[in-house]
């Protein structure tokens, strides 16, 4: 496979450095897997004696935050040297005990979402900093879910996924133009699809979660709950709009603006389900770079996504019945008019 | 989907193309689906979601209405279903990828009314036999299907029938056997045979030739063996040879078959992790009395020493294999 691209770019006079077939032929999966697993393993130990060793040191935050910062340079040394996937993850389990010790040191600022914040940016650093398609992931997720818990006592939960949606779309449609920063990307790409899914699947900042927050009052003034349904609306129109430029689909034709209609009124129905929206975008969107990864993701996603709606109690099982009933009788109309109006124009 | 992007993506990672060359080297790996590749995966996706939705709305509705239908409504919901999908797999005139998913379904409604007849009469049967039943009687569609899927489904249902039978009674406690470990060694002699049958009946049938049946049963088996000499580490038990002779036949068996025979990495990767495991429980336990620091140490090393190991053997397999494929 590697010599059929490189037999392609060759053809087309496009210069390619020596890569060794070595360098190309990655460990499958499960291999990948089992490697994962017991270098995890070997860090548990690590960590165990670093905890026997230094456990005295743990009770002063400056310590802590010090200890934390070294880790972290070490993981990063670890991690920016070529590596197997067995050191790779040993330096990753390195990592997320440096950020645990770091979560430690910022405890005593004793204001939820100050510390959140401070999470939030500690993490959005690491996104940048540590050479690691994983660790980017676990680093956008974390700082996704901390920018969430900052959101969610202003009433605001369900904006996050919105933005991150649009997010989402602009990062697929560039990823290849910024090929210079191309494992960064990715990384982020990953993190916010594995965040969306997670968030819209577990439903864990809803707005019953801000009576855990110190600055909660009865009192607040929060924004009226279709606010968020509008802003779901509105980045899934977005979404649709770079994946039409991205594709050359010229949007001022009446036949394009039909299909726009079509989507305006799933993602208006879809807003009693979001996480089935979401999905779908991701669908789409991964299929934009045939990303196997991505499209494994969207399916799990709506999957899961199928059972966390069954048990929400935003809505009555009737209700709900109804959502889905109306999606399946609008996709099947979608079918009908992307077939035999559509297609056809295209044709013509 | 017939997209390049695992390499282009590699090559770009290991900055082998300049960047004016990307979006060039995009198009020639063909990583933007053409047209018509849209219209099959746009078609696809309306289709399923609308299903899915649809089946889902069914779903949801009869959830909502349950308790207020009656055991008769219950009971054709599910037997209608079943005659459904029954007679769509006799009479579709062509196999594929819906009469498997149909023959799939029956076998599956099959137990979801036996489990709705348990419920409704409360006849008092013991869950073991719910799913030894549920199994025999699917037993003629699994022969006659001759699908992977249904086989690996009849095959879940005798390893949780036994599980729950030796769960409940104990045939060997007189032996001074736990009912746990009985439970163990019957599913590790029933998935190695499953395992070896497989494999040999595969050789003459094609329907049977699939890698993820055979690394299934392999998973199974593997698990029960290092579980039950994990466990004799664990509780210092002194019939501890049994478990590790069975464990290093065993392996001795799947590393002839999958290295000199054959090559499989994902039974060679299954190997490497058993031994890790083993070999690191085995000297915690032992080395228990160190010192704390030295202990976490050692220990440390051990593992780190045995997945190195571990890779670089696998590495040198694969790379063999890609000489030897060219």
């Amino acid at each position: 496979m590697a010599n059929k691209l490189l037999t392609r770019l060759e053809a087309a006079e496009i210069p390619v450095k020596a890569v060794s077939e070595q360098q190309l032929n990655r460990f499958p999966w499960y291999i990948k897997s089992m490697l994962a697993l017991s270098g995890w393993l070997g860090a548990l130990f690590i960590m165990a004696m670093f905890f026997f060793a230094f456990s005295s040191l743990l009770d002063s935050e400056v310590t802590c935050l010090l200890m934390s910062l070294l880790m972290l340079v070490i993981a990063n040394r670890v991690l920016s040297s070529p590596s197997n996937e067995f050191v790779e993850h040993l330096a990753l389990a390195l990592s997320i005990a440096a950020q645990a010790l770091f979560v430690v040191a910022v405890i005593p600022l004793d204001h939820d979402e100050l510390i959140l914040l401070v999470l939030a940016l500690f993490q959005a650093t690491l996104v940048v900093v540590m050479p690691s398609m994983m660790h980017r992931v676990w680093s956008t997720l974390c700082c996704c879910f901390a920018l969430e818990a900052v959101l969610t006592p202003w009433g605001l939960p369900h904006f996050l996924t919105s933005f991150m949606l649009v997010a989402l779309a602009w990062l697929v449609v560039n990823e290849f133009r910024l090929s210079k920063w191309f494992q960064l990307v990715s990384g982020i790409k990953f993190g916010v699809v594995v965040t969306l899914i997670v968030l819209t699947c577990t439903q864990i900042f809803g707005l019953d979660s801000r009576v855990f927050f110190d600055s909660f009052s009865p009192d607040d003034i929060l924004l009226p709950t279709w606010a968020a349904a509008v802003a779901y609306v509105v980045s899934i129109m977005i979404s649709t709009r770079y994946l039409l430029n991205y594709i050359a689909i010229d949007i001022r034709t009446s036949k394009t603006k039909l299909a726009l209609v079509m989507v305006f009124a799933l993602a208006l129905l879809t807003s009693f389900a979001p996480g089935m929206g979401i999905c779908v975008v991701i669908l789409l969107l991964a299929y934009v770079h045939s990303d196997r990864v991505m499209l494994g993701l969207g399916v799990l996603g709506l999957i899961k996504y199928s059972s966390t709606y069954y048990y929400s109690l935003e809505y009555t099982l009737l209700v709900k019945a109804g959502v889905l009933m109306l999606t399946a009788l609008l996709m099947l109309l979608c079918h009908w008019v992307f077939n035999n109006i559509l297609v056809q124009a295209r044709e013509d | 989907m017939t997209s390049l992007r695992n390499d282009l993506v590699e090559l770009i990672e290991r900055s082998a193309l300049e960047p004016e060359s990307v979006l060039k080297a995009v198009e020639l790996a063909q990583v933007k689906p053409s047209s018509e590749a849209w219209v099959r995966f746009l078609n696809a996706l309306f289709v399923w979601v609308g299903a899915v939705s649809f089946g889902l709305a069914v779903i949801f509705f009869f959830a909502y209405n349950w308790s207020e239908m009656g055991k008769f409504a219950k009971f054709a919901l599910i037997e209608v279903s079943l005659v459904v999908s029954v007679s769509y797999y006799a009479l579709a005139k062509k196999r594929g990828v819906l009469t498997q998913a149909s023959a799939f379904l029956s076998s599956i409604l099959v137990g979801a009314l036996l489990a709705l007849f348990g419920q409704t009469y409360q006849t008092g049967a013991d869950t073991w036999q719910l799913f030894a039943t549920w199994m025999l009687f699917i037993t003629p569609w699994v022969v006659v299907a001759r699908q992977a899927s249904v086989w690996c489904l009849w095959l879940g249902l005798a390893n949780v029938a036994i599980a729950l039978y030796l769960a409940t009674f104990s045939p060997l406690s007189f032996l001074f056997i736990s009912s746990h470990e009985s439970m163990l060694w019957s599913l590790f002699l029933f998935n190695t045979s499953g395992l070896f049958l497989w494999q040999m009946l595969s050789q003459t049938r094609s329907w049977m030739r699939n890698t993820w049946t055979t690394r299934l049963l392999a998973v199974a088996a593997g698990g029960c063996s290092t579980s039950l000499v994990w466990l004799s580490i664990i509780d210092m038990s002194p019939n501890l040879w049994g478990p590790v002779v069975a464990w290093l036949c065993f392996l001795g068996s799947i590393y002839y078959c999958y290295r000199k025979l054959s090559v499989d990495l994902f039974m060679l990767a299954g190997i490497c992790l058993s031994c890790i495991v083993i070999v690191t429980t085995f000297v915690a336990l032992h080395l228990q009395d160190a010192d704390e620091l030295g202990y976490f140490l050692f220990l440390a090393l051990l593992v780190i020493c045995l997945g190195l190991i571990s890779a670089k053997w696998l590495r040198a397999v694969q790379q063999g294999e890609s000489c030897h494929g060219e």
